[in-house]
């Protein structure tokens, strides 16, 4: 009796070399990036950093003008085969205000072939969300709160969110990214998350892999718990910190007493004579890398 | 797909079939107006002898309030204006934001990102758009053309530039390019209002130029001459000037003058008053003076005593609904470049 097995990809994401260029602006240039299937990825860096920018690449809603992407073993495209298999979040939560949620769902059920009503009515029950209004009369919150519902209810094996919390206030954020993470649990490795943020503290709650954006162009892509054990922070005197093969300097800073530089280690061993080695968080690492790119940015006199 | 395109534009939809419920409310009690007393009429002159002045009658007995555009009371100049409007109007408030409104609101990356390609949502939003205002508009110049009836048996003039345009299959496939426009420049700018601009100084250049340009060579027109021996013959005199004119072709009622001008016996046009006919038309000889005799004389007699007459150009009233058949299907073949500009718009560019 043969059983039939569905070829695990190993990757829901691969770019390699993609682009975007608008007119003579690449908002992303060479971007290649990695996301495990199953994973719940954080896709971060300051504003026109390209992460909208790759989310629609992704999607499929805008063309790249270099390189490629595989996602889910498909080619990004406009079909259903392809779309079905996709949850996206448009940052501004575009809805029809004229709509109400119902109506939206509605639509969800006449569109998309895995709608799942239940889940999407019951989670604007929970939220108290009125389902009749039309949704250009509730809050902003309660209108992100509908869009995610459209995405979550396609039951899509990748869900892209663009800035899915931005609008939503403390509470309904930490319950947004609980029962986020706990959809992607539930799938039981067959969801794959891609979430965009500036907000580095939502990134441990529920993400474990991180791809870090500036200026158009990755700086990390790598699973969390590897960044931290990549990442360290050398304390030692005043004074330049010695060259070595050893790690890549992100970020420095020196005062008359001490000299910090946060480092990315080549190898997991390190030692520098009169320099302490210590552990720092992934929003001290995120940080260091938005750091970087500015100050190249700046140094360029490039905008953005 | 198609219950959501019906739940996004029932709206619009019923406000349509709430514009042609007052245009019928408006038209049926005119129309039936117009026939009665038109009927009416024609048995009251066939008594009294006086059919050849039963359009001067029924103007006196009514007509004129509503029907004389001239005429300062008249109603029907506003009437008139609101009928031919209609494609415009469909163009930039149906088309223009068809497509618009999603990229301006952003739901096109909400709509392009649920199952359904974005192939198949533009051809049914456009299947339904372009349905709606094809059965709009037929239903509409049906109307129109119903109302007009008495008057165009009495005036003979549904060739005119306004009553071709308002009447027949014309402006069903007028509206559809209309609308056609609307949603390519609404695709093409991603702005209603932008878009809607554009549409209407797109559809009024298409409005000057077809009338005037194209249509009156859709067919050969036919050649004839006429005799000076007749009424209604214009004459634009002076000292530099000479045309000779009718507006329409006493044995051909109906029928579009498209050019009429004066020639001499051997056919060559006549574009200065002859030499022997000065008098009659008070044109100062210089040094010879007029004779008595040639003053006094009707210049247009004249005229014609010196061979003259004159050659018009026109398309018979027959041709009224081949005219109509051809221009309504022009218009059909044009809305496939705007609708296919559109295809290419949506699926080719970024969202």
């Amino acid at each position: 009796m043969t059983q039939a097995v569905q070829t695990k990809l190993k990757y829901a994401i691969e770019t390699s070399g993609l682009g975007k260029r608008y007119r003579s602006f690449w908002a992303l240039k060479d971007c290649a990036v990695t996301v495990p299937q199953g994973s719940v990825t954080a896709l971060v860096g300051p504003n026109g950093a390209g992460k909208t920018t790759l989310l629609k690449l992704l999607v499929g809603l805008n063309r790249p003008s270099a390189g490629a992407a595989v996602v889910l073993g498909q080619t990004p495209n406009q079909t259903t085969e392809y779309l079905s298999e996709i949850g996206y979040l448009a940052q501004e939560i575009p809805l029809y205000s004229q709509f109400s949620a119902a109506d939206h769902f509605a639509m969800g059920a006449h569109l998309d072939p895995r709608w799942d009503n239940d889940l999407a009515v019951k989670r604007l029950n929970e939220l108290k969300i009125p389902l009749d209004r039309p949704v250009g009369k509730l809050s902003g919150g309660q209108r992100a709160q509908v869009g995610l519902a459209m995405a979550l209810a396609k039951k899509p094996r990748l869900l892209l969110l663009d800035e899915p919390v931005a609008a939503l206030d403390p509470l309904a954020r930490v319950d947004f990214l609980t029962s986020l993470a706990q959809a992607a649990a539930d799938a039981d490795g067959e969801l794959t998350v891609v979430m965009s943020s500036h907000l580095l503290a939502d990134l441990e709650r529920v993400c474990d892999h991180v791809i870090i954006l500036a200026s158009g162009e990755t700086q990390l892509c790598d699973d969390i718990e590897q960044v931290l054990k990549t990442h360290k922070l050398l304390v030692g005197p005043p004074g330049a910190l010695p060259a070595s093969n050893e790690y890549i300097v992100i970020k420095e800073s020196r005062s008359s007493t001490a000299a910090h530089a946060l480092v990315r280690l080549s190898s997991l061993r390190i030692s520098v004579p009169g320099w302490h080695v210590r552990d720092v968080d992934i929003e001290e690492i995120v940080l260091a890398y938005m750091g970087q790119s500015r100050d190249a940015a700046t140094s360029e006199g490039a905008a953005q | 797909m198609n219950w959501f395109t019906w739940e996004q534009y029932k709206k619009q939809f019923l406000m349509l079939g709430i514009a042609l419920a007052l245009y019928a409310a408006l038209a049926i009690p005119l129309g039936l107006y117009f026939w009665h007393t038109y009927q009416q009429a024609l048995i009251t002159c066939k008594q009294t002898n006086t059919c050849g002045r039963l359009t001067q009658d029924l103007f006196q007995s009514g007509w004129s309030r509503v029907l004389n555009p001239n005429a300062t009371a008249g109603g029907l100049t506003l009437f008139n204006v609101a009928i031919l409007a209609m494609p415009f109007l469909l163009g930039m408030f149906v088309g223009a934001p068809l497509i618009a409104r999603e990229y301006a609101d952003g739901t096109n990356k909400l709509i392009w990102t649920r199952s359904v390609s974005r192939h198949k949502w533009l051809t049914i939003k456009l299947l339904w758009i372009l349905v709606a205002t094809a059965i709009f508009a037929g239903i509409f110049a049906a109307l129109t053309t119903w109302w007009s009836r008495a008057g165009n048996v009495l005036f003979s003039d549904h060739f005119s530039a306004t009553e071709f345009a308002m009447q027949g299959i014309v402006p069903v496939g007028y509206a559809v390019l209309a609308v056609s426009l609307g949603v390519m420049f609404g695709a093409l700018f991603k702005r209603t209002l932008l878009a809607l601009a554009v549409t209407l100084g797109v559809l009024l250049a298409v409005q000057i130029a077809i009338p005037n340009w194209v249509r009156p060579h859709l067919q050969v027109p036919h050649h004839t001459t006429l005799s000076l021996y007749q009424r209604n013959i214009g004459t634009s005199v002076g000292a530099k000037t000479f045309a000779l004119t009718v507006p329409a072709i006493p044995s051909q009622p109906g029928a579009w003058v498209l050019s009429s001008h004066a020639v001499n016996a051997s056919g060559q046009p006549v574009t200065a008053v002859p030499p022997a006919c000065q008098g009659a038309f008070g044109i100062s000889q210089g040094s010879g003076g007029a004779s008595d005799n040639a003053q006094s004389q009707d210049p247009l007699a004249c005229l014609a005593g010196q061979g003259l007459h004159i050659a018009a150009t026109y398309q018979p009233a027959y041709r009224y609904w081949d005219f109509q058949r051809i221009e309504a299907g022009v218009y059909l073949a044009l809305s496939l470049i705007p609708i296919g500009v559109t295809y290419w718009l949506v699926l080719k560019r970024d969202a």
